[in-house]
């Protein structure tokens, strides 16, 4: 459809949620309606949608979705320390409103103050705790999706389930292929005194060996980073928790270090940059995104005569 | 061929003669079977609708047409591969311990056997991973783990009659998920085979990230598992145990909330409802020494006499029963009982003893010492030995695991209670919990004058409480899986997501021939 066609159908359908022209259409979606409505509409009339912490850029032919008026968050559910999110609001502000009730998402590092939830939900959740360091935590125990046929799929909040496969890792991380993070449910911790160790080790695989031991012994840490430099790796550990239970964890991580080989480190030294990107999706997940994005609507495939990722 | 077997036993005699001959061509002559007590052995799980109809006569309604053994990947390949070419359904089958009704194959089917695939390749104790194969027997991994110094963690009630690859199909939890997590959260990367017979190397670390979730989980529909490198830990240190009881269930949960989400992490926390802590309570052994795990034989069966009659009749009209047990008040009853059990280094677990000590404090909890804890571990894979005699008696008796979170976690124990509370008695305990919220495992029993009555109550029972579940904001399943029990009630807690998982059907199994009928058959509704 040409731009200025494509304008006027969007402001038809949406009015003034649409703002730019031509190459620069954007729509500024305010309810999961509107999002759902424009993937139904860009099937229809086959134009792509660019959405935050997707991987498609901006351009000819495509609108942007942006979601930061889809930006709501509800009162905290205190009595299970979580907290639903529209993907619009700001990782920053949802730390804010949790830190004011004693609570964190706990991230390894100060988080981008530009970054919604959604977008930063769909790149994997960069510098957020990981799930290896202690098996009964999560960070996200619900999620709401706008598949690219509009459909709306909410995957209740639950501590755990079994009802058939997780689709919870197939869009957190997923940069968008599968459909656009539009809510999610977030779990919080309680804020609490924390403890930073560093340990220096002669290779990355010593510093592997020495956080799988850590783990393997019952110390389940708020954040664990290894760093690599030309010198060899570096393992951080930061716990939290009551005062006995630290100083017990970091006995046992003293130990265990030292049994594997490690020397303590200043934690600065030891300091890992997060990574700013997840995994590419899996093949499996790529063959999904073919079946349930036919049109291509979230352009996750490459153009044609482009080599294949 | 035997004149007195039933018409649904009777091979059908050239199909299922050159399906063997096929099979035995790709995993040898000894290891396809088309004989009768195989086939009815291998016709069902230990979903307890399967035991009505067995009590009823109705051993095998739809028995398979094979079972066939392979003994590696590539012999799975070849087997699905084959099956897929011509569309002859394939049920995966670990060790059949499943009480959903996963395993349900239809006439003609194939059954597939993942036991001969039972090898542990690997123990890396310098990163702390197993690589073994999907047919191991759970207690089997662990005794091979123990010989090195190691836990799986992984200690479902089943342990002694279920596979790794069962556990992983199912997304099982063992009774010390507080410590080491749900299956899921152990696996790092696996082997699978799709329905076109292709083999996948999933790798956690790598693209597999996305795609070992999908296939943990999906009951046998989208993938035969074959292999998997789990992550495992040294064996605990020390083992603490303490024990509670609350005046409510209420008080209990308060205090096992606080607890993790005080960052405690007791591998067991137990809490039994009033009722549950009276039979919990009952059952204790006399005289079992402390950290000695007993075996399923040294359960005392319940034997049928005047005492099973008279429960058998009060059964059939739970509704005075359950409501008298409600009217009293918990402490009427000796109140819930909390027991906790820690496998960690011992510095850590003093920690948590004394921080757990004070948190139930606080919520009203008064100690009851180390011996119900130690009492509940010494019998903890008992209890599923005890139903076969209640289903001898004339009763049956189900459980139902379900999960939400704590702010809806109540309400949801009401109302589950509720809507069985008319068909059959129930009881519960939450036995898996999380800093957002718990698992709740219901028991019920029932009776009914006939089996065919019988059947009708269970079904009324499961139809109302599993609507009750999904009302009340929970998921259906917290580890038992779906398999054909649940079905029928996925799409109303599931959404759209059931359709995301049917598009990844086609994609893994275009042909359709994995366990039709379970976890995504809404539509058939095996009742």
């Amino acid at each position: 459809m040409h731009a200025d066609a494509l304008g006027t159908r969007l402001r038809e359908a949406f009015g003034d949620a649409v703002r730019g022209a031509h190459d620069t259409l954007r729509l500024r979606a305010t309810t999961v309606a509107q999002v759902a409505r424009l993937m139904t509409l860009a099937r229809e009339h086959a134009f792509r949608v660019a959405v935050p912490g997707g991987a498609l850029i901006p351009g000819p032919g495509i609108v942007s979705l942006d979601l930061e008026g889809l930006a709501r968050f509800n009162e905290v559910d205190v009595a299970s320390q979580t907290v639903h999110v529209e993907a619009g609001a700001l990782v920053s502000s949802v730390e804010a409103h949790l830190r004011a009730r004693g609570l964190t998402l706990g991230t390894t590092d100060p988080l981008d103050p530009r970054e919604p939830v959604g977008a930063w939900l769909a790149r994997g959740a960069p510098g957020a705790r990981a799930h290896a360091d202690d098996p009964v935590d999560q960070l996200v125990c619900g999620l709401e999706i706008v598949l690219a046929d509009g459909t709306l799929l909410a995957i209740r909040p639950a501590p755990r389930r079994a009802v058939g496969p997780d689709l919870v890792p197939a869009f957190v991380g997923g940069r968008a292929c599968l459909g656009v993070i539009v809510g999610a449910h977030l779990v919080a911790r309680r804020a609490t005194p924390r403890a930073e160790v560093a340990y220096r080790f002669a290779t990355r695989d010593a510093a592997e060996s020495a956080r799988a031991w850590i783990r393997g012994h019952g110390v389940r840490p708020a954040t664990t980073t290894i760093s690599q430099d030309s010198h060899g790796a570096a393992l951080q550990v930061r716990l939290e928790g009551s005062h006995a239970l630290r100083e017990a964890c970091l006995a046992t991580v003293d130990r265990v270090a030292r049994e594997r080989g490690g020397v303590p480190a200043s934690v600065d030294e030891a300091h890992a940059p997060v990574p700013s990107v997840g995994a590419a999706p899996s093949d499996v997940v790529r063959a999904l995104a073919r079946a349930l994005d036919p049109a291509d609507v979230l352009g996750t495939r490459p153009p044609h005569g482009a080599p294949p990722e | 061929m035997d004149p007195a077997l039933p018409d649904a036993l009777r091979p059908d005699a050239g199909a299922h003669e050159a399906l063997r001959r096929d099979l035995a061509a790709l995993v040898g002559e000894s290891h396809v079977s088309t004989g009768t007590a195989d086939r009815v052995a291998y016709a069902r799980d230990l979903w307890p609708r399967h035991i009505i109809g067995v009590r009823a006569g109705i051993a095998a309604p739809a028995p398979p047409a094979v079972i066939v053994w392979p003994a590696s990947v590539t012999e799975v390949a070849a087997v699905v591969g084959y099956a897929s070419a011509r569309g002859v359904p394939i049920v995966p089958y670990g060790a059949g311990s499943g009480v959903c009704g996963g395993v349900l194959p239809s006439r003609g089917a194939i059954v597939l056997d993942t036991k001969r695939m039972r090898a542990v390749r690997s123990i890396d104790d310098g990163h702390l991973i197993v690589d073994a194969e999907a047919g191991i027997l759970g207690q089997h991994l662990e005794d091979r783990l123990a010989e090195r110094g190691f836990t799986l963690g992984h200690f479902p009630s089943s342990i002694y009659c279920s596979t790794l690859g069962g556990w992983l199909a199912g997304r099982s939890a063992g009774q010390c998920s507080g410590r080491y997590g749900k299956i899921e959260d152990m696996v790092l990367s696996l082997t699978c085979v799709d329905g076109r017979g292709q083999i996948h190397h999933l790798d956690g670390a790598g693209a597999g990230r996305d795609s070992i979730p999908l296939v943990v989980g999906s009951e046998g529909t989208l993938a035969v598992i074959t292999d998997a490198r789990l992550r495992i830990a040294p064996a605990p240190r020390a083992r603490r145990f303490a024990s509670y009881t609350f005046d409510t269930t209420e008080a209990g949960l308060a205090a096992i909330r606080a607890m993790l989400q005080a960052g405690l992490r007791p591998a067991v926390s137990r809490l039994y409802d009033p009722f549950d802590s009276l039979i919990a309570r009952r059952n204790r052994p006399p005289k079992a020494p402390s950290g000695v795990v007993e075996g399923p034989a040294a359960s005392k069966p319940l034997r049928p006499g005047v005492g099973a009659r008279l429960l058998t009749r009060a059964l059939r009209s739970p509704g005075a029963l359950n409501a008298l047990i409600e009217s009293l008040p918990g402490p009427a009853l000796g109140g819930a009982m909390l027991v906790l059990v820690w496998e960690d280094e011992p510095a850590i677990a003093d920690a948590e003893v004394a921080e757990a000590e004070r948190l139930c404090t606080q919520s009203g909890g008064r100690s009851t010492g180390e011996e119900p804890a130690r009492a509940w571990l010494a019998r903890r894979h008992s209890v599923s030995y005890r139903q076969s005699p209640m289903v001898a008696m004339g009763a049956f008796v189900d459980t139902m695991e379900v999960a939400s979170p704590w702010s809806r976690l109540l309400p949801m124990y009401h109302a589950v209670h509720h809507a069985l509370a008319p068909h059959v008695f129930v009881m519960a305990h939450f036995s898996h919990a999380y800093p957002d919220g718990a698992s709740i495992y219901f028991t019920f029993a029932g009776a009914a004058p006939d089996d065919a009555a019988a059947l009708a109550k269970y079904d009324a029972a499961w139809r109302d409480a599993l609507r009750a579940v999904v009302d009340a904001g929970g998921t259906l399943s917290h580890h038992h899986g779906v398999g054909r029990s649940k079905a029928p009630a996925m799409r109303r807690e599931q959404g759209a997501a059931i359709d995301v998982v049917r598009a990844l059907k086609a994609i893994l199994d275009p042909a359709g021939i994995f366990n039709p009928g379970a976890l995504i058959g809404e539509a058939t509704d095996a009742r």
